[in-house]
């Protein structure tokens, strides 16, 4: 017989993401305020983190995982994006976390191989 | 003489996705998640979606080039937003910008590769913002192209990212 994976191996699980980008980002800067000489490595971080964890589930697909960090000023920031895919097997999935003093927005997008 | 017989048209619908960022001061700490719609598609879920003839083809006919990619962003950026000022509206026009990324990468015409365009967009202000991005791929054949267009009142960063479908 053709050797497939079950469809749960490799579908893109938004839940089990979901909870891999929540938990990166509350390691990385969970109790901390916005410093700015620090941003930068907390954005590599949180995505290295997440990637790391992803790599994990084992599953045949390319990750490409975004971190925005900003500053809780008052300023408003738009994101939006745009992929062109396979709907059957590819996904995405954003997260949105703020504390007090900073927003911090992850996405993830899953391409099956 | 190979041929590529599909069982099911694979369907390649437009996905967009918008968060806007407010000030809320009573917040303390909270977590919104945002999903592609992967739940609504209708029948079956199953992976196999057709039957392919083996092409015997191990790397890509022609791979994006990054400066390619990084053009068709600057291109949309600049094109869309000069001599616009910051305001709310413009949450639609991120959107538009991610949407027209992804058209003008379509018109490369290069085959088996998949595309992902994400724009992040905000007002010059004395915020500060930090956006990293890491991709776990095939560096040979994938990659990516970012630009940033700044104005007197806006800051958009564009990324297009272009990978191989193996």
């Amino acid at each position: 017989m053709d050797d497939f994976q079950s469809a749960e191996e490799t579908a893109f699980v938004v839940d089990e993401v979901t909870n891999i980008i929540k938990e990166a980002v509350e390691g990385a800067i969970g109790g901390n305020g916005y410093q700015h000489n620090k941003v930068n490595q907390w954005t590599s971080n949180v995505v290295e983190q997440c990637l790391n964890q992803l790599t994990k589930l084992g599953k045949p697909f390319k990750y490409i995982v975004t971190c925005v960090i900003m500053q809780k000023n008052g300023a408003g920031l738009h994101t939006a994006s745009s992929c062109f895919w396979d709907n059957s097997t590819d996904g995405s999935c954003t997260v949105r976390w703020e504390n007090k003093t900073m927003f911090c927005i992850v996405s993830v997008f899953g391409l099956a191989i | 003489m190979s041929s590529m017989v599909k069982a099911h048209p694979v369907s390649q619908q437009r996905k967009s996705s918008l968060v806007e960022s407010v000030a809320a001061g009573m917040i303390t700490r909270s977590a919104m998640v945002l999903t592609s719609s992967l739940h609504t598609r209708e029948g079956q879920s199953h992976h196999v979606s057709g039957m392919y003839e083996n092409t015997y083809q191990l790397k890509p006919d022609q791979i994006p080039k990054s400066c390619q990619l990084r053009e068709i962003v600057q291109e949309v950026l600049t094109e869309h937003l000069s001599g616009l000022t910051y305001d709310q509206s413009l949450g639609v026009m991120t959107k538009k910008l991610a949407e027209q990324m992804k058209q003008r990468a379509k018109e490369l015409a290069l085959s088996r590769y998949k595309y992902v365009a994400m724009v992040v967009l905000g007002p010059v202000t004395r915020t500060s913002a930090s956006l990293a991005s890491r991709c776990v791929w095939n560096p040979t054949y994938d990659t990516f192209g970012e630009f940033t267009y700044t104005n007197h009142s806006i800051m958009a960063t564009g990324v297009l990212y272009g990978l191989y479908v193996e």
